[in-house]
């Protein structure tokens, strides 16, 4: 029978624990795919996907953006839900509050037993957030593997990088909920807004104004700028025009005689004007949705398709003049398997990581894909070849050395062979030279050898040579272990090493976007929520007035229903218009005209609109008739109670 | 103790408020007194001036010598929590707490240790008859029994002052006399008290009254004799601020 900070919170999270629903259900989902992403991140083992799979090394690139953007958007939608889901709260505790501030709780007081409830509510969302999270790696990464084409993936979860990841969450936690409490500030003295405040308000709305229509001609006229300027046109869309343009619009609505419907039209514009950073946030939410979904389309359209004759190559290393019984093995399997294809020896000569292959070897390798053969006039020269990825567009420091090491050893540098192809890509190839064979032969060093395996196409996926070839992929990856820093014998090369391999790009890109958007919509409809309990009060003692004046249960339910069908959908629609204005930007920027693709983006509206209907729904249909219920229960007044 | 001077509140906006515009009065070291008026006429916004929840637009509140616009916020916030206990007509309990621990809020507050704590509220409940309702909600508990849960939240940390906002204004009648005898009896026992009322019979306790129309002082009662014809001067008072004192004699003193 005491009372401490910590159990007054946690009486409070019992007492709005429905509030603490939506929020920490957020939470938990923004978690759980940010965790997934961040697994991605820092696992060594999809990394060194791009060790054995160079051509991958693109995608997986591609794929870091697309995953780093949309950290970066969970991470501002997480601030923002947290701020605008705190500050809810606070004003729905507003009387308790104040209660607590005539007892003589001060700003200190305050916190403590707040950010207790904040952080208790936090962080077991965060935990659960970081459970599933790891569950969805683990799927993603089976995922990964299925629609890429992948050998067995593993997940290395280290304690460094969750603290990483917990320690980010709770900064983000509290950042948005320090906000919110800032601008919430209980003892804050009351005061009255100034002339000066007043018309910098009116300047800023003005140029807001000015720029959103600014940026409505830039999408008509299709300027490239308008991708920039669409986040704040977006805001300041939605928010504008519901906070003023409808209410004053739906102001102007005077009949001539008092009726339910002008009732209707002035509580319409009461909530859009109170409610409208809510529906701003919403808003922007569904059309991010809207736009992310359009982009999958976007990125089929332009483009990829499925009959990609993209080819891979296994390339197979081994430091050693006698090759082993794995690599044996290996060509037994391959000739077994496919007995059509082509297979080389390429020898290999070096040390430290300068590494050097003669050109006879080079040449029949080259001969073999179609490419230009070379010719070294004396054997003092010699020419590059990048073995690295990142060789083929710079120049690196590791570069530049070995380069200088070979004139140090006397060899004349030719130009860097110019095709995209990667020959030496290990972890201890670092750099590779082609000398002749002649100065080869003469060099004092052990030979090493690459065996160089033609394989399957994207043309065979789907039958038995594609499974033959995977099941042998899988047999060397078994025998690796990835995870860990040793050198990988082996290498997977791509035939068309410089393009970037479309049906991998956009599997990949759809499965980060479409588990963006199920976040989204997780979001706004625990906002919804949020906002349905906020005002859920408010909402019953009005009706109780309109039935006591005598208003028919029909006519309530109809106001009801209009009501919230408008509130929600008029934000919607705001949005569809945005989205629809960064389509076409999108489309006419990637030179296509609009015509071919509206049923499709019809198709895509119409998906996303289903979606929004169903996150709305509980608050449009059932909401009301909660409300209805409670409303005809209780009576009109309170019992006045008599009990002493 | 009290002592108010030239005080001014006015509330700017749209619509220019001015609930007080002189108002002058001071009060003893122990007394007990009302203050009365018709609504609107701006005793609420007394009560939240003396309690340093608003500041004054012109004038001075002195509590004990000090005048309460000089506090600084840390120091107006231990005030509130050291010096003053606050009881409300609407109880404001709250709601996620049980009567035990609404009590105990303002030790919570003051981070007093929790055996001594628990010690002071029981010995505190018992006075208040509400020893059984310790660990009930407050909403299982009746209209008298959340009073008496308030007055014995503003009691727990032996405040100097009581501020009382319609106190009774809730409760039916026998509540309402069960609830003025312990405040009385908590006056005697040396606590000052300053309780805002539209009702006489809650008047009638107090031993100074005052009364309140369009922001400044009518008029001021003193009470020296005994309680049943205090209340009819009360209500002679009364009616003169707009009454009608037919219609009022009829009322008579619990």
């Amino acid at each position: 029978m005491n009372i401490t900070y910590l159990q007054y919170a946690l009486r409070n999270i019992r007492r709005y624990q429905r509030l603490y629903y939506g929020y920490a259900l957020t939470i938990i989902v923004a978690m759980t795919i940010a965790t997934s992403y961040w697994n991605l991140v820092v696992s060594e083992s999809f990394q060194n996907i791009a060790k054995v799979l160079s051509q991958l090394n693109q995608v997986i690139e591609l794929t870091m953006i697309f995953v780093f953007i949309a950290e970066v958007i969970i991470l501002f939608f997480s601030i923002l839900f947290i701020y605008s889901t705190t500050y809810t709260m606070l004003e729905h505790r507003k009387n308790d509050l104040r209660i607590m501030r005539t007892l003589g709780s001060g700003f200190s007081h305050f916190l403590k037993y707040f950010m207790i409830e904040i952080l208790i509510v936090g962080g077991l969302a965060i935990m659960g957030g970081i459970t599933l999270g790891v569950v969805l790696t683990k799927l993603m990464l089976l995922s990964i593997e299925k629609v890429m084409f992948l050998p067995r993936l593993t997940i290395e979860l280290s304690v460094l990088s969750f603290l990483v990841l917990i320690a980010g969450a709770m900064l983000t936690l509290l950042i948005a909920t320090v906000l919110a409490i800032y601008r919430f500030r209980p003892d804050r003295p009351v005061r009255t807004r100034s002339r000066l405040r007043v018309r910098f308000g009116l300047v800023m709305q003005g140029t807001a104004v000015l720029i959103l229509f600014y940026g409505y001609f830039m999408a008509l006229t299709r300027q490239d700028n308008f991708l920039f300027v669409f986040p704040f046109i977006i805001f300041v869309g939605s928010f504008f025009f519901c906070r003023h343009v409808i209410p004053v619009a739906l102001k102007l609505y005077r009949p001539r005689r008092l009726s339910l419907r002008k009732l209707i039209v002035s509580e319409i514009a009461v909530q859009l004007r109170t409610n409208s950073t809510l529906v701003a946030l919403g808003t922007i939410l569904t059309s991010c949705a809207l736009t992310a979904v359009g982009l999958i389309f976007i990125f089929q359209m332009i483009g990829f398709d499925l009959s990609s004759d993209n080819q891979f190559g296994l390339v197979y290393y081994e430091e050693s003049s006698v090759p082993s019984g794995r690599l044996e093995t290996l060509e037994r399997t391959m000739t077994k398997a496919f007995p059509d294809k082509y297979r080389q020896d390429v020898r290999l000569k070096g040390g430290k990581s300068r590494y050097m292959i003669p050109l006879s070897d080079y040449n029949q390798l080259m001969k073999h894909l179609g490419y230009e053969q070379r010719t070294l006039l004396t054997d003092k020269q010699t020419f590059m070849i990048p073995a690295r990825p990142v060789q083929v567009e710079e120049v690196t420091p590791t570069m530049k050395k070995a380069k200088a090491e070979m004139k140090q050893a006397g060899y004349q540098l030719e130009p860097m062979a110019e095709h995209g192809l990667l020959f030496g890509y290990n972890d201890r190839i670092k750099t590779l030279f082609v000398v002749s064979d002649r100065a080869f032969a003469t060099m004092n060093r052990p030979v090493a050898r690459i065996r160089v395996f033609d394989t399957p196409s994207y043309a065979d996926y789907g039958t038995e040579r594609w499974t033959n070839w995977m099941s042998i992929v899988r047999d060397i990856q078994s025998k690796t272990e990835l995870g860990k820093k040793a050198s990988v014998p082996y290498q997977l090369i791509n035939e068309t090493e410089d393009k970037l391999d479309g049906i991998r790009i956009i599997r990949l890109v759809s499965f980060v976007v479409i588990l963006l958007t199920i976040w989204l919509f997780v979001i706004n409809a625990s906002f919804l929520h949020v906002w349905m309990q906020m005002t859920a009060e408010r909402e019953q003692k009005r009706l109780k007035t309109l039935f006591a004046l005598g208003f028919s249960k029909e006519s309530i339910r109809r106001f009801l229903f209009i009501k919230y069908g408008t509130v929600l959908m008029v934000p919607y629609f705001i949005s569809i218009f945005h989205a629809w204005l960064l389509f076409q930007v999108i489309i006419s920027e990637g030179g296509l005209e609009i015509g071919p693709f509206l049923p499709l983006s019809f198709t895509w509206i119409g998906i996303v609109t289903g979606c929004y209907f169903i996150s709305i729904l509980p608050l449009w249909v059932r909401y009301p008739r909660y409300l209805l219920k409670k409303s005809c229960e209780s009576s009109m007044y309170p019992i006045p109670d008599s009990r002493v | 103790m009290i002592e108010v001077k030239q005080l001014g509140k006015v509330y700017p906006g749209k619509v220019t408020e001015q609930p007080l515009t002189d108002i002058n009065f001071r009060v003893e070291e122990g007394e007990m007194v009302a203050v009365m008026g018709p609504s609107g006429s701006g005793k609420s916004t007394l009560i939240n001036l003396l309690a340093t929840l608003d500041q004054p637009s012109w004038g001075s509140i002195l509590i004990q010598g000090i005048d309460t616009a000089t506090f600084k916020r840390k120091e107006t916030t231990r005030f509130r929590r050291e010096t003053l206990g606050i009881i409300f007509q609407e109880f404001n309990l709250l709601d996620s707490l049980t009567v035990a621990e609404n009590i105990l809020v303002p030790l919570m507050l003051s981070g007093k240790k929790t055996k001594e704590a628990r010690e002071e509220m029981q010995h505190l409940a018992k006075r208040l008859q509400i020893d059984e309702l310790l660990d009930k909600q407050v909403d299982e508990v009746s209209g008298g029994q959340r009073q008496r849960t308030a007055i014995g939240r503003a009691l727990i940390h032996a405040p100097r002052l009581m501020l009382a906002d319609e106190p009774t204004g809730a409760l039916d009648f026998q509540a309402t006399k069960h609830v003025m005898e312990l405040l009385a009896e908590l006056n005697v026992a040396g606590m000052t008290m300053v309780i805002v009322t539209h009702d006489p019979t809650v008047a009638s306790y107090c031993n100074h009254v005052l009364f309140l129309k369009d922001g400044s002082i009518q008029t001021e009662l003193f009470r020296d004799e005994p309680r049943r014809v205090f209340f009819q001067r009360v209500i002679e008072s009364l009616s003169l601020l707009g009454g009608d004192e037919h219609h009022l004699s009829a009322i008579r003193p619990t």
